[in-house]
């Protein structure tokens, strides 16, 4: 790969962040596929890393997931309350919160932080890896990093961010329905008729597919970007960065597909 | 009437719920090159960040140029270390800044800089034999190079006290000679204190009046090679290879 | 327990500190501008794409729900701006800057930190703080509001695209500026000059803690981030809460 112009023009920054975007798809698509050629040859990758990263992944990211939710939630209701006062509905904001929480929101704002917690803590890890010559050491025994520690890493991400956005989205629910009573001074009991009153499953299923999908992209992402860090300290912290900006966007992309193909 | 520099006294250091130093007491004489030995994690690098005021001891007292240190005293503290020189270790030199920049560095805190800078900054890397190299980067130079500036930057401002954590470690025999003959002559040009952390006993040997050793957290020598000799202390003998 | 207290007091401590130099900050004009720049350089392209998909969603979304309980979509475009201006706006721009930025500054500070840089600042007299937190404070606060107007445009841009274009709706009935308040104005730069203010400190005081070499910066700047985003949501919802009562 050459190195792109050093330039610090505005337009060139433009440029040069257009070709870096490409490079870097292109990367993780190559990534992507190596993953599903080692998935499909099974007696490739180790069970017992994959438990222990699954352990360490979802249990130690629960309680900040689960804080935000709730605190999202929340937010969501608040957001509403101006909609509700202006209009009097205020049976909607069950349903309005509900529906914002479980199609679009909840998954997001899940899928951001599971990236900022586990998707840079892996990147960091993998990274250190790299940078210390664990990775070479790997392939010197004869064992395909790819298989060893991306496979494992990759399963864990897409089951734990499933699990982590299913409970969030209830702990998002709950958090709602205590702003409902505490800032808006609506009865909880309207709040969770309209949730109960809505058929909200399709919405809910939705969610939780975008969730598989954002944790295959969180996966991706920060592995893709711990494996090739240069330079030591600083460039692993360069790639933690690299790792939580591509992946935001990755949300952000994915959540726009998937709705608009869903409904 | 001896001068000291410096003195830690009965001062002990807790991190992390252990004990690292254990009652320490060191005299630093002025204008003496000071070897300070030990094995790796004895403790000699927390003596001398302590020394540099940059570790407070959890018990006990540091005296800098004849007074007491109060860490709480900012304007004193800031007072004392306009008259402290440190190379790091791991050099610590500023990536975001060039040669000159970073030999300037320590100039450029004094509120009222008595010389133009440039000159000193020019002078202190004459000294080292990078004069021209003002505007480079750091990362454009050799591990021998970063050092001497490091050297250059801590001895700049001409400090009282200037203290040296490893200064050749890593380096080719060639070069570690000039940087001990550079320490040399940097305390004969200025007649201050310095002190030297270092594995390389022979070149120490040559070089130092003073030796004190380290061992888990402990001073269990100071003083000269000769009183060393006489020490019934193995761990001295082995340490200073006598 | 202890390091709960801990986690939530130093920060504190390192904005008391950073709010304490800013009048020092008169004499560091560069730096400051320095440091804007590099914050727009590395934010622009990230904050576009982001919100233009967020547009896009909100609006879709927002029509294609609206379709279900409302005759037509007149309300759609004023309520989007609305809520892109007082609430998206901010929040969204300020948890993407919180990636960016926040993870930059921290692995800036965390690798100083385990290089020893800032010790060797401390003994030859620079005050860390005041050499690399305040301008960044500063410069944070300013490019927050630039981003974040910069946002909303970026969004209203994709927003009116698929809202004109999918759904059919009449421009002119689309661009109104009818479901935005002056309040709502205000509020968003309140959190705007919060978020903003939040950040930076949050990032240098985990760089500044960093510890043991590349693994350190990683964890500093993981760190960083995810107690940005955190704390971003949870200032987003007193505020939001606070406004709400008090009808702004």
């Amino acid at each position: 790969m050459s190195k792109p112009l050093e330039t610090d023009s505005f337009l060139g920054n433009f440029g040069r962040t257009f070709i870096t975007a490409f490079q870097t798809v292109g990367a993780m698509t190559l990534l992507q596929l190596r993953i599903f050629r080692s998935l499909l040859a099974v007696k490739n990758f180790d069970y017992d890393e994959s438990v222990t990263q699954l352990f360490k992944v979802g249990v130690r990211s629960l309680p900040v997931v689960v804080a935000t939710a709730t605190f999202v939630g929340a937010l969501m209701v608040i957001a509403s309350g101006n909609f509700v006062r202006a209009t009097g509905a205020t049976t909607l904001i069950g349903w309005a919160a509900g529906t914002a929480v479980f199609s679009e929101v909840g998954p997001v704002l899940i899928g951001l932080m599971f990236s900022g917690r586990v998707g840079a803590n892996n990147t960091a890890e993998l990274g250190t890896m790299v940078v210390t010559n664990q990775v070479d050491a790997l392939r010197v025994l004869g064992i395909d990093p790819i298989g060893y520690l991306i496979v494992p890493r990759f399963i864990a991400m897409i089951v734990m961010l499933f699990l982590l956005t299913a409970i969030g989205d209830l702990f998002a629910l709950a958090g709602g329905s205590v702003a409902c009573r505490a800032v808006l001074g609506i009865d909880m009991r309207i709040y969770w008729l309209g949730i109960l009153d809505s058929n909200l499953l399709s919405e809910f299923i939705m969610g939780l597919v975008k969730a598989i999908f954002f944790g295959g992209a969180v996966g991706i992402v920060s592995c893709h970007w711990g494996l090739q860090v240069t330079g030591g300290a600083r460039g692993v912290g360069r790639a933690v960065n690299d790792s939580v900006v591509t992946s935001a966007i990755a949300i952000f992309v994915v959540n726009f597909f998937i709705t608009v193909l869903w409904t | 009437m001896l001068q000291y520099a410096a003195q830690i006294l009965d001062a002990s250091l807790t991190l992390n719920d252990s004990l690292v130093l254990d009652q320490v007491f060191l005299r630093l004489e002025s204008g003496r090159i000071h070897a300070l030995v030990g094995a790796g994690g004895s403790g000699k690098t927390l003596l001398l960040r302590m020394l540099a005021t940059l570790l407070q001891p959890s018990k006990g007292e540091l005296h800098l140029f004849k007074k007491v240190i109060n860490f709480r005293d900012l304007k004193s503290l800031r007072q004392v270390r306009s008259n402290i020189g440190v190379q790091f270790q791991n050099l610590a030199l500023f990536d975001f800044l060039t040669v000159g920049q970073n030999v300037g560095f320590p100039l450029e805190q004094d509120s009222e800089p008595t010389k133009d800078i440039s000159i000193q900054v020019k002078t202190a890397l004459d000294s080292v034999g990078l004069d021209g190299r003002q505007e480079h980067a750091i990362s454009a130079l050799s591990g021998g190079m970063q050092r001497r500036v490091a050297i250059a930057r801590a001895a700049v401002a001409k400090p009282k006290l200037l203290l040296f954590d490893d200064p050749s470690g890593g380096l080719d025999p060639v070069t570690t000679s000039r940087i001990f003959e550079l320490i040399r002559t940097i305390q004969e040009e200025n007649d201050n204190t310095v002190v030297i952390a270092s594995h390389d006993i022979d070149r120490l040997v040559k070089l130092c009046h003073i030796f004190h050793v380290v061992d888990h957290g402990k001073v269990i020598f100071s003083g000269t090679l000769n009183e060393a000799r006489q020490s019934t202390d193995d761990r001295v003998k082995v340490f200073l290879d006598v | 327990m202890k390091r709960l207290w801990e986690t939530i007091r130093s920060p504190f401590q390192l904005l008391g500190r950073t709010i304490a130099l800013l009048p020092s900050a008169r004499k560091s004009h560069r730096k400051i501008l320095e440091s804007m720049y590099s914050i727009g350089n590395q934010s622009l392209v990230f904050i576009a794409l982001t919100l233009a998909f967020l547009g896009l969603i909100l609006v879709y979304q927002g029509a294609y729900q609206a379709l279900k309980v409302l005759p037509d979509l007149t309300p759609v475009g004023p309520v989007f701006i609305g809520t892109m201006v007082r609430v998206f706006g901010p929040t969204i721009v300020a948890l993407m800057l919180a990636t960016r930025v926040g993870a930059g500054i921290a692995a800036e500070t965390g690798s100083m930190t385990v290089t020893d840089q800032i010790e060797a600042m401390k003994v030859t007299n620079a005050d860390p703080v005041e050499y690399l937190v305040v301008p960044r404070f500063i410069a944070s606060i300013i490019m927050m509001i630039v981003l974040w107007v910069f946002g909303v445009l970026v969004a209203v841009a994709a927003g009116t695209l698929i809202g004109t274009l999918r759904f059919g709706i009449q421009l002119r009935t689309f661009l109104s500026l009818s479901g935005t308040t002056m309040s709502d104005v205000w509020v968003a730069l309140f959190k705007c000059v919060i978020f903003g203010a939040a950040i930076p400190i949050l990032a240098a005081d985990s760089g500044f803690k960093a510890t043991g070499g590349s693994e350190g910066v990683g964890w500093a700047t993981t760190n960083a981030v995810v107690h940005s985003l955190f704390t971003v949501i949870l200032l987003d919802f007193l505020i939001s809460s606070i406004a709400y009562r008090f009808g702004w």
